[in-house]
């Protein structure tokens, strides 16, 4: 735990070192929320019936949609970034040399960006909240193992895309086709049932359709657990192969940039 | 003179080695594949290129000993550098740093084993010294006081103590170099392997540095070093034992003495202000030419030469009373000095003559 939590801190201690981009960084979330919130508003009656069983105010469905995307974007982009600043600064080398596990540095080389979500997604739900996003707040520890289980899903991707770098120095477009099929049949910024027959079949392989229609019928539609049990349990189903897969995939790289001396080569 | 240049395959088997060893290389085998062109694979796609970093590398360092890695330009040093830190897997042959092996017991090893490259990269430019220190700490199980102490320590040891705040991005080569080298003794490793670790420093800041290493890190902390160097001070004055490595085999090693037994070690310099006369034609001699640094002798007189005496100390001896008795005015006579270039080169030299023999 000591050596996460010194991951952590170093990893924070970077990132604050850019102090312009820490603040651009969140007055772009908050920005963001404005224009979402026009977009909601006047949309509103065409979407509400579309919307039913996830809530009625369109507004709130893309707010939760979009910290949702947050939380993906981040697991599928964290570790892979992480390790190709680490190769490239040689760093990763230097870690991978010492006495740490490799779950302690996968978890400590991408748990910054996760608390930095964590804090941005903050802010989004606190600016929305102002402009009368309708959030049941008190519902909102409910869904927090939710919002976990789809960082986990995409933690996957992020681990095989990891991989990848590790063993041929770039992913390409694994994490790109990953992030925008996510965003676009996801539920995101509309929900699945929309979505033409012929491709929802991509639409049911996807976690975030899966987590993202749980979280809403809990926060904005107030609906019981047990509703979502069905969806929670796919997604937990998806976190625990994609994981499996994943770190099978990390390690295997690890084996093959050390058996090809590759762990330091950019 | 005796040919004792040993072909891989020929040296001392690992079950040999005295177990006060704390390294033990056997038949050690790195390869990797050669990166093809398009039309090369489409061409054959079944063939497969490779390349030997290592071939067959055996030898064994003793506990609290000093080993010098010496050779060429892409010889290997580096690879197996890396093969003993864990971070790159051998293909044939086993190593074993305190009984522990590199591959099956690689964790085991890097607590024992830290590694210090002469590459700048692998620091956190945007965090200070101290902060980089302290990230390496913990992942070496320190904390609290004994973290505190420790990096203030190596801060003073390694002449940063100034500079810990600071951020990493900074600081010139050489103090990204003596960061490295506080890094790398941060949990007092019991092997420290070190890669040209001086290649950035000062004249001044490397001698320290060397200091440093026999009196604090060999003598005092009782750690075992193996130092790859291109250095002549650094081979010369730390190293008890040196392995020669050329093109992935180790030619040979031994004290820089046995090392130097190939060479010619018949040739003399002396001063004198009777460069013509007639003693000289039978030693061969011819003149030197002259350091910037000896150019000052000869504004007085003085001329250098080089002649050959074969013998020994005794031959030198009474050639040298021969000269006096003739009046030839002799200010200096000293063995022609060999460099690490001159070891090298002999011992490649060697090798292929055996090799072709």
């Amino acid at each position: 735990m000591r050596k996460v939590a010194a991951l952590l801190r170093a990893g924070f201690l970077t990132a604050t070192s850019y102090r312009m981009n820490i603040l651009m960084s969140v007055s772009l979330v908050a920005f963001q929320v404005v224009p979402t919130y026009y977009v909601g508003r006047t949309l509103q009656p065409f979407m509400a019936p579309s919307i039913a069983g996830e809530g009625s105010d369109f507004f709130t469905f893309l707010i939760i949609g979009t910290a949702a995307y947050m939380f993906l974007a981040m697991a599928v982009d964290a570790l892979p970034r992480a390790v190709s600043d680490g190769i490239s600064t040689g760093t990763l080398e230097a870690l991978f040399g010492a006495p740490v596990s490799r779950t302690a540095l996968v978890v400590g080389l991408s748990g910054y960006e996760l608390l930095w979500t964590v804090t941005k997604v903050a802010v989004l739900l606190g600016v929305a909240g102002l402009l009368g996003a309708q959030i049941a707040w008190g519902r909102l520890p409910l869904v927090a193992p939710i919002f976990a289980l789809i960082v986990l899903s995409y933690a996957a991707v992020g681990l095989v895309a990891a991989s990848l770098i590790i063993a041929f120095r770039r992913a390409g477009p694994l994490q790109s086709i990953v992030v925008i099929l996510s965003g676009v049949l996801g539920g995101v910024t509309y929900p699945t049932t929309m979505i033409p027959e012929w491709i929802r079949i991509v639409s049911d392989v996807i976690p975030l359709t899966y987590g993202l229609r749980a979280i809403r019928r809990i926060v904005i539609d107030e609906q019981p657990l047990s509703a979502v049990g069905a969806d929670v349990s796919v997604l937990s189903l998806m976190a625990a192969v994609g994981l499996a897969v994943g770190s099978l995939c990390f390690v295997m790289s690890l084996r093959y940039a050390r058996r090809a001396g590759g762990l330091a080569q950019y | 003179m005796t040919a004792l240049a040993i072909a891989p395959t020929e040296l001392t088997p690992a079950h040999d080695f005295a177990s006060a060893g704390v390294i033990h290389v056997h038949r050690l085998t790195k390869r990797y594949a050669v990166r093809r062109s398009i039309s090369e694979i489409v061409r054959a796609p079944r063939e497969h290129a490779t390349a030997y970093v290592l071939r067959g590398v055996t030898f064994h360092v003793n506990e609290g000993e000093f080993f010098g890695l010496l050779g060429p330009n892409g010889a290997g040093k580096t690879t197996l550098l890396r093969i003993l830190a864990t971070l790159i897997l051998p293909d044939e042959g086993s190593a074993t740093v305190g009984e522990r092996d590199v591959v099956r017991d690689a964790s085991a090893v890097r607590r024992e084993v830290a590694l210090v490259l002469s590459d700048e990269r692998g620091l956190y430019w945007r965090l200070s010294a101290y902060e980089n220190l302290r990230l390496f700490a913990t992942l070496h199980d320190l904390h609290g006081r004994e973290m505190q102490a420790r990096i203030g320590e190596l801060l003073s040891l390694v002449g940063l103590a100034d500079a810990g705040s600071k951020l990493v991005g900074a600081f010139s080569s050489g103090m990204r170099q003596r960061l490295l080298i506080a890094r790398g003794l941060l949990r007092r490793p019991r092997v420290l392997l070190l890669d040209e670790p001086t290649r950035s420093l000062d004249p001044v800041a490397a001698r320290d540095f060397r200091h440093f290493l026999v009196e604090d890190v060999a003598t005092r902390a009782g750690c075992t070093i193996v130092l790859a160097t291109h250095s002549a001070e650094e081979a010369f004055g730390l190293c008890t034992r040196i392995g020669i490595l050329d093109r992935g085999r180790l030619l040979d090693h031994g004290t820089m003495g046995e090392l130097a037994r190939h060479l010619d070690r018949d040739r003399y310099r002396v001063w004198t202000r009777t460069p013509g006369h007639r003693m000289w034609d039978g030693l061969d001699a011819r003149p030197v030419e002259q350091l910037a640094s000896d150019r000052i002798g000869s504004a007085d007189g003085w001329t250098q030469l080089e002649v050959t005496i074969p013998g020994g100390m005794a031959a030198s001896a009474r050639v040298l009373s021969s000269l006096a008795g003739a009046g030839v005015v002799v200010g200096r006579f000293e063995q022609v000095p060999y460099t690490l270039a001159d070891v090298i080169e002999s011992a490649i030299a060697h090798d292929r003559r055996q090799r072709d023999a």
